[in-house]
């Protein structure tokens, strides 16, 4: 379902074609008015020359897309890579996709669509994908895409040498299994019968396959390239995408420019220019000087330019699809019983939240976020209700509260504000919560191990727009470990472990979705979480900048954007 | 002479190795699994394993420590965990950068604080004297980064005068420039005002006056050059202190030198880049201590020089 946004319509000046019309009907006016033969062949002359010169100077109407000049952004810190089997950020895919593209592709929306694959077939039980590639796609060196190609980046991605954070995604795959164990040359899965077919094999049917295959990870690589720089790679990026690497300084500058080989319709900028080390605050006062085009604020600087009459046209939301929660280790005391989470839920006021990041948020009811597409009429509501709070904490046997500690990554600004918040929350209700801020490194540690962290705040990005990358993931208790776990509220409850097994066997849209949704109702009155907000970033873009629309699964799209003439 | 500096060398290399044991061992104690940064919050079980393994990560700490000291033995910073950029490479990248602003800052201030300094000694009490010590109060209290955020909201964003940030050629060395003389000219007019005072009341300089030589020349080539010795010391030790990375200015300006580098490791917990970063740091201390020791002697024979 495609969701609505936000977008930025420019107020721009009269354009020089209208300022010419009305000026000719003017003339024409007068030349029709007038008595004297003498001024009127002159009066005909001047409009005929206003008109053809408007028809000449008349600059593209803002949807219009046309192609040239650079688009100039800023990024904070590095990008680790643009190797499309290694980035896995919301900064680092949307610049990856300039190099690189993939068997398909999301619309406007999150329908695929072809991409490199002009069509594609799933067969009955759902586990053969079979792709017939488009001819004449061509790598930036000049060689054309071949069904190898996907072979061997597939591969690439699984093989535990490359340190890839999307392998456990393909690991369904026929064979990979043996191939990550090395106990295999290939994926058996993975065939190429000749240069323009590939077909995939899975080991058992799993719906969400074809938006796994949109993910970068599953782009092409050109393979001759990557077996001669091997890690080096990084370093020569050569995909098939609208543009190719020319410049990367680390830490100081990324340049790409067209691809001349490229013959889709996108890729309207002639380069993008991306200067690394830029703080949000710098960006955005760059921004108003005109020295970038776009930057993601942080929230004093978006509060600013929401609140500038001038400005406030340059600020476009971008709704993620993300929740921000609070979680409770189901197996850690006194969180192991339902009664202290719904307590917990009904404590926390939820509509000061979005207010913590400048009012970019929206306060979350629930696990999925609706900006999926996603709707749930039958979650229970906890709304705020602290008097019924401590009647739950006193029939659960805290009469006088109880103490415990709330961990949370520090350096994250919007996370510190809802710890902080929650802390006092919890605090109207007897809930002694010490806050515990921990860099990212530790704290993703000890929240993914059993019994190590009672309660904390977390976060959730999409992966693809299907809820079981929300349901199944991070609450199906089959998936549950001692370290490295999802669940990190180990929550464990079979009625939705069956319900999202079975929403995970079918293959109709239409028949799981009811699964997935009695699975998170269920789930809710199980209260393992909270969910607190869903974000929205603030993006900047100066009245230049077309084609910001935000997009539900990259966010941005920096391929669709072209600027106005300078 | 040359035993006593072999004995200098010997005492600078014992240093670094302290600050290398030191930092490596402060850094390797934040908790966290640098695993969980190079590989992402969503790698699995079997990636972490495989990046423990390449990284020594599976390793007790004393090891690991020693396979660091092993690659620096060899002249190897190592490899970035966040970029896999060799460290090396990254700082010699970014060290042109840093050291241009550290001689354009070096220059303002120098500039600024030389003749401030010599005229507040020669009107010492008067009005401008004391507005000059007002000056280098406030310019010492000022917290670097604050100055940098004003100058930059001011300057470039409200007046335009300047690029707001990045790195495009002299002109954008101006205001982080600016900055940094600033903070370091208030402090360096009054010790050569101190100095001066000094040097105005020795003999030679009562001699050269008594011969009717002319004001600006007693100053500037009699008793300014013995007042700029001390300076010459504090001077070695601030440039190398610069050299090893101006975190806050050049972070907000997004300059990209030694010390944008290192604010970014630190964030990152990229163990081997904060070893390199402040690796350079203090070999930068050292050497500047040393040769400025060396230099010290020179200048003025009488001393015997440290070395």
């Amino acid at each position: 379902m495609r969701t609505t946004h936000q977008l930025v319509h420019r107020s721009g000046p009269t354009s020089s074609g209208f300022k010419s019309v009305s000026v000719c009907v003017h003339l024409w006016l007068i030349h029709f008015s007038t008595d004297s033969f003498r001024l009127r062949p002159g009066i005909a002359l001047l409009c005929g020359v206003l008109v053809l010169s408007a028809a000449a100077g008349t600059p593209a109407a803002p949807d219009q897309p046309r192609r040239g000049g650079t688009l100039r952004l800023v990024e904070p810190t590095d990008l680790r890579s643009l190797d499309p089997a290694i980035a896995y950020d919301a900064e680092s895919v949307p610049l990856a996709r300039l190099l690189f593209r993939g068997l398909l592709e999301y619309d406007d929306g999150v329908n695929l669509v072809p991409g490199q694959a002009k069509d594609w077939a799933i067969s009955a039980d759902g586990k053969t994908y079979t792709f017939h590639l488009r001819r004449g796609v061509r790598f930036a060196n000049g060689r054309e895409v071949e069904a190898d190609d996907y072979v061997f980046a597939l591969e690439r991605v699984l093989n535990p040498a490359t340190d890839s954070p999307g392998q456990g995604f393909f690991t369904g795959i026929e064979g990979a299994a043996d191939f990550v164990a090395g106990k295999a040359a290939h994926v058996s899965g993975l065939r190429a019968p000749d240069r323009q077919t590939l077909v995939i094999q899975l080991a058992k049917p799993q719906f969400t396959f074809q938006y796994v295959l949109a993910m970068t990870f599953a782009v092409a690589v050109p393979r001759d390239l990557v077996q001669r720089y091997g890690k080096d790679f990084q370093y020569h990026l050569t995909g098939s995408g609208p543009y190719r690497l020319t410049e990367w300084r680390r830490g100081i500058r990324w340049h790409f420019a067209r691809n001349a080989y490229y013959t889709g319709p996108d890729g309207y900028v002639d380069a993008v220019d991306i200067r690394v080390g830029v703080d949000d605050v710098t960006g955005a006062m760059m921004l108003e000087r005109k020295e970038v085009d776009r930057v993601v604020a942080g929230p004093p600087q978006a509060v600013h330019f929401a609140r500038d009459r001038r400005l406030r046209s340059w600020l476009t939301r971008v709704p993620t699809v993300s929740t921000d929660y609070l979680f409770m280790n189901v197996e850690m005391q006194p969180f192991d019983n339902v009664l202290v989470r719904r307590a917990v839920n009904y404590a926390v006021d939820k509509s000061r939240l979005p207010r913590l990041g400048g009012g970019f948020a929206s306060a979350a009811y629930g696990i999925v976020p609706p900006a999926m597409g996603w709707t749930n009429a039958s979650l229970p509501r906890y709304d705020y209700d602290p008097a019924k709070a401590r009647a739950l904490l006193r029939e659960a046997g805290f009469s006088n509260g109880f103490k415990t500690t709330l961990t949370y990554m520090g350096d994250n600004p919007v996370l510190s504000r809802l710890a902080e918040d929650i802390q006092q929350d919890l605090q109207q209700v007897g809930i002694e919560a010490a806050l515990r801020p921990e860099n990212f490194a530790a704290f993703d540690e000890e929240a993914s191990s059993r019994r190590r962290v009672p309660c904390g705040i977390w976060g959730w990005f999409q992966d693809y727009p299907d809820p079981s990358d929300f349901l199944d993931v991070l609450f199906n208790g089959r998936y549950l470990t001692d370290t490295e776990c999802n669940n990190i509220a180990f929550y464990n409850n079979p009625v939705v472990n069956g319900l999202l097994d079975q929403a995970m066997a079918g293959l109709n849209p239409t028949a799981r979705q009811p699964l997935f949704q009695q699975a998170e109702t269920q789930i809710m009155r199980d209260a393992p979480w909270v969910p607190l907000i869903h974000e929205v970033m603030p993006a900047l873009y100066q009245p230049r900048v077309h084609g910001t629309q935000p997009h539900p699964v990259w966010l941005w799209r920096f391929e669709w954007m072209w600027l106005d003439p300078d | 002479m040359l035993p006593r500096l072999l004995i200098r060398l010997f005492w600078s290399a014992v240093t670094l190795f302290g600050t290398a044991v030191l930092i490596f061992f402060l850094v390797n104690a934040v908790p966290g699994d640098v695993a969980r940064i190079i590989a992402g919050p969503k790698a699995s079980a079997v990636v972490l394993q495989q990046i423990h393994r390449e990284y020594h990560l599976d390793q007790p700490v004393w090891m690991r420590f020693g396979y660091y000291l092993a690659q620096l033995a060899h002249g190897d910073l190592g490899h970035s965990y966040v970029t896999d950029q060799p460290v090396a490479r990254a700082i010699l990248t970014r060290l042109p950068v840093t050291a241009a602003l550290a001689a354009t800052a070096v220059v303002m201030w120098l500039t600024l604080a030389v003749p401030v300094g010599v005229l507040t000694a020669k009107y010492r009490g008067r009005w401008f004297d004391r507005g000059v010590l007002v000056a280098a109060t406030l310019s010492l209290s000022l917290p670097s980064f604050w100055l940098a955020r004003m100058l930059q909201y001011w300057l470039a964003y409200k007046l335009g005068w300047f690029p707001v940030a990045g790195f495009n050629g002299f002109v954008s060395l101006l205001l982080p420039g600016t900055t940094l003389a600033l903070l370091f000219a208030g402090y360096y007019a009054r010790l050569i005002h101190t100095n001066m005072v000094e040097v105005l009341e020795s003999p030679y300089v009562r001699g050269a006056r008594a011969k009717g030589l002319p004001e600006l020349t007693v100053l500037f080539r009699h008793a300014l050059p013995n007042a700029l010795i001390p300076v010459v010391t504090l001077l070695g030790m601030d440039v190398a202190g610069l050299l090893g990375g101006v975190l806050f200015t050049e972070n907000v300006f997004a300059l990209p030198g030694i010390g944008t580098l290192a604010v970014q490791s630190v964030f990152n917990l990229d163990v081997p880049m904060i070893m390199g970063t402040v690796l350079l740091s203090a070999l930068m201390v050292v050497t500047a201590n040393l040769v400025v020791d060396l230099l010290y002697g020179w200048i003025d024979p009488r001393i015997k020089s440290g070395v």
